[in-house]
């Protein structure tokens, strides 16, 4: 149950947070815990094994975090249980497959065919856990017996299916106690409605122009059709995430729960390098926690540090998704940052303008290699993109642009100062006037519209 | 009055979510109860729609009249060759005519030479893809439009939108390039056409079938009554890829057949004649192929340009004496 749906923003939501502010606040952990646990429930209800799987991976944990804390010698071994056992989950779930079929390439041999449904929220569960178990193992002073309280930390709805991944500590204080305020409430549901908005009303429609390219294919649309396309699909994977983040941050605020930040206008940024520190940073933050610096980080040597650095990058990667395009993205990544972190970063940040104009291509052309799985298909795209260095046009429909410029045009617009940091500057200042609050409202009135229209009304939704 | 600002928003939202909540869970389930009575019809006749794909072809094959009225010697060639052979045996003006044509070349002269030969020595001609479409009207939805868009059939007017149904084309305004922003009627006292291809019926399925399919003969009565003089031509519906008809109660493939076959029933093979694409882009089990779609509805462009070569060939070859 996606937090832009009806059931949820008319039963979910409304029913949770009736119960949980009728309930006695020592008691709404409970609610929490229990809402969180009903939430995964109806998400998995075709898949019910999945439900199960997540409680057998909190206990397993949760037991596991005790044994390291008690057991000082013997902690490693128990760390090593935990890790082999979350990371299994998840190779099974999401690379079994994958990996099966580069084998059956390479060796020519025939493997069973294992794709399972994932898991809502594995990759997400997975890394939050194991920085749980991490950080007992290196010794920090949770109270891995205040079992309901870690079960909600594993579990909790706002963050469970997509982030932000939240380490123990950052949660913790809220979660022992925390104040609640008609106040707060006002604010969180005020980020929850700002997220919707730009999820349903802004990614879902730019989300659309990228849609219709590739339904053109991408060997028929014109070079300005590629970079609006590619453009769009940039503003979409941004605003989307973004706009979960928000949800989440918004949903935790209304209960006095305060999540991390995951995205700091990276769109804003002068270099990958920096862009990285503002783009799902709870994802940036846990990598170098709990890889980049256990291996050393920058502190032995040039070579480790890039041997370091790749190491990273091809798993940044790999997480996002199981194919042959993301280890190509995270490797195109490894080389933006390495020949960074030689110089160009500092000649970037001197120049802004420069920074921003580099961003203008690298952006893009990154998220390039991420849309597309298919590698050859890439390569095509890159050719529609830039038209000099060859590659084969079929039947280019000339004034594609126009048609979709006139369509998307405004929409594109909108997105891109969506981007900047000038609607929240905006908001932060009139965010209390009337006509931000009714606005506000109507953002919210129009998002339902647009997603009853959408998903229940096939007479007025053509799409033919 | 600070503290009511302070939670003015939220007031607002819970009061909108009370109010809305009835409507909007009611609403869903009347959306179930409309399924429910849509469902017994739309399974009708699975039968008839299971074979289909290949009931079309053969129906398709004894519509056009091919058979009855092509002279034997004419029709096996394909167009192609069939042009340069009767464009020698006529003038040598219309050989380069052709072969400039072939390779999909086209300048004023040529084109004028080859109207003007179309318009006066049609019958013994086989036209040029250029002349073929010069005469020609498509009437559709968004594949129409693809069409217009990547199949090159420049000399073809297009009166087509994404979303156009047979509801909505008699009145709606639509911009078709060349001409302008009319009306069908408008069109049709403008223009007057040797052939008329009309491709709808996706877009309605939504709706009531008898009323779709009475609807849809209205439009063709229509069409025949302002342009008396053109040919027909009845499209079948395209069909949609395995995985959208599988997952999609009313835009599936069931329905679309069943509504073909309907659309099919209307040719008299006289005037008006039925003609079915599918075949040319579906999978083994009568769906769209998944790999000549994206969003399993629409083919990709380049699919557009073979099936406009496909339409030429298909009615040129079928009827080179009309």
């Amino acid at each position: 149950m996606v937090f832009s749906s009806l059931p949820f923003l008319f039963g979910f939501m409304p029913l949770y947070f009736i119960v949980y502010f009728l309930t006695p606040e020592k008691y709404r952990n409970t609610i929490l815990l229990g809402g969180s646990l009903i939430f995964y429930a109806i998400g998995t209800k075709d898949q019910p094994l999945y439900f199960f799987l997540l409680l057998l991976s909190m206990i397993i944990n949760i037991v596991l975090a005790q044994k390291i804390q008690a057991n000082p010698e013997q902690k490693k071994l128990w760390l090593i249980v935990g890790i082999a056992y979350d990371f299994g989950l998840l190779f099974l779930f999401k690379y079994l497959g994958f990996f099966c079929d580069t084998l059956e390439q390479l060796l020519s041999i025939d493997l069973p065919d294992i794709h399972p449904a994932l898991p809502p929220g594995i990759s997400f569960f997975t890394f939050q856990v194991v920085s749980y178990l991490a950080d007992v193992y290196r010794g920090a002073s949770y109270d891995t017996h205040a079992v309901g309280r870690v079960a909600t930390y594993m579990s909790m709805y706002p963050q469970i299916i997509s982030g932000p991944i939240t380490t123990y500590d950052q949660v913790e204080t809220s979660l022992k106690k925390r104040t609640h305020s008609p106040r707060l409430f006002d604010c969180g549901l005020r980020e929850f409605c700002i997220g919707l908005g730009m999820k349903v009303i802004l990614a879902n429609q730019i989300g659309n122009l990228w849609n219709d390219v590739t339904a053109i294919g991408y060997e028929s649309i014109s070079t300005p059709l590629a970079w609006m396309g590619i453009a769009a699909f940039s503003m979409q994977l941004y605003l989307d995430f973004y706009s979960y983040s928000l949800m989440a941050r918004g949903l935790g605020l209304m209960m006095g729960l305060h999540l991390p930040q995951n995205f700091r206008y990276p769109y804003m940024s002068l270099s990958m390098t920096d862009f990285w520190r503002r783009w799902h940073m709870s994802l940036g933050q846990w990598f170098r926690d709990y890889i980049y610096i256990p291996l050393g980080g920058s502190r032995e040597g040039k070579l480790r540090t890039y041997r370091n650095m790749l190491v990273v990058w091809l798993f940044t990667g790999l997480w996002h998704g199981a194919s042959w395009n993301f280890v190509l993205w995270g490797l195109l990544l490894f080389v933006l940052l390495s020949i960074e972190r030689l110089g160009l970063k500092k000649i970037l940040e001197r120049i802004p303008l420069l920074g921003h104009l580099y961003m203008l291509f690298a952006i893009p052309l990154s998220w390039l290699v991420f849309a597309i799985s298919d590698l050859s298909q890439i390569g095509v795209y890159l050719g529609r993109l830039f038209p000099f260095l060859g590659g084969e046009a079929q039947y280019v429909y000339a004034q594609d642009y126009i048609k979709y410029g006139k369509t998307y045009g405004v929409m594109l617009i909108v997105c891109f100062l969506f981007c900047t940091p000038l609607p929240r500057k905006l908001y932060q200042k009139y965010g209390r006037s009337l006509l931000v609050t009714v606005g506000l409202a109507a953002v919210f009135w129009l998002s339902v519209y647009l997603l009853h229209q959408g998903l229940n009304d096939p007479f007025m939704y053509f799409r033919f | 009055m600070k503290k009511h600002s302070d939670i003015l928003f939220s007031i607002l939202i819970v009061l909108s979510v009370l109010v809305l909540m009835p409507f909007v869970l009611r609403n869903d389930l009347f959306k179930q109860d409309a399924d429910d009575t849509q469902t017994p019809i739309v399974q009708e006749p699975p039968t008839v729609s299971q074979t289909e794909p290949q009931g079309n072809e053969d129906e398709t094959g004894a519509a056009l009249p091919a058979d009855e009225t092509a002279p034997a010697g004419e029709t096996d060639p394909a167009g192609e060759t069939a042009a340069g052979e009767t464009g020698a045996a006529g003038n040598p003006a219309d050989e380069t005519t052709a072969a400039g044509n072939e390779s999909g070349e086209t300048n004023t002269n040529e084109t004028t030479a080859g109207s003007n030969t179309s318009g006066e020595a049609a019958p013994s001609e086989t036209p040029t893809k250029e002349e073929f479409f010069s005469d020609v009207l498509f009437i559709g939805d968004s594949r129409t439009v693809g069409l217009m868009e990547y199949a090159g059939l420049d000399t073809a007017n297009f009166f087509a939108t994404s979303g156009m149904s047979s509801f909505k084309v008699l009145s709606e305004e639509v911009s078709v390039p060349n001409v302008g922003k009319v009306t069908l009627t408008t069109l049709f006292e403008q223009k007057s056409y040797g052939k008329i291809f009309l491709m709808l019926g996706i877009n309605e399925l939504g709706y009531s079938f008898s009323s779709v399919v009475s609807q849809y003969s209205e439009v063709v009565d229509f069409i025949r009554q302002m342009q008396p003089q053109a040919t027909l031509y009845v499209c079948a519906n395209l069909h949609l890829t395995a995985s959208r008809s599988d997952s999609d109660e009313i835009y599936n493939n069931d329905n679309i057949n069943r509504l073909n076959a309907e659309i099919a029933a209307l040719a008299d093979n006289e005037n008006i004649f039925y003609l079915d694409v599918n075949p040319l882009f579906d999978d083994e089990n009568g769906a769209l192929n998944a790999e000549y779609s994206a969003d399993d509805t629409h083919p990709y462009g380049k699919y557009y340009a073979q099936w406009g070569q496909w339409i030429y060939e298909t009615c040129v070859q079928s009827k080179p004496a009309q």
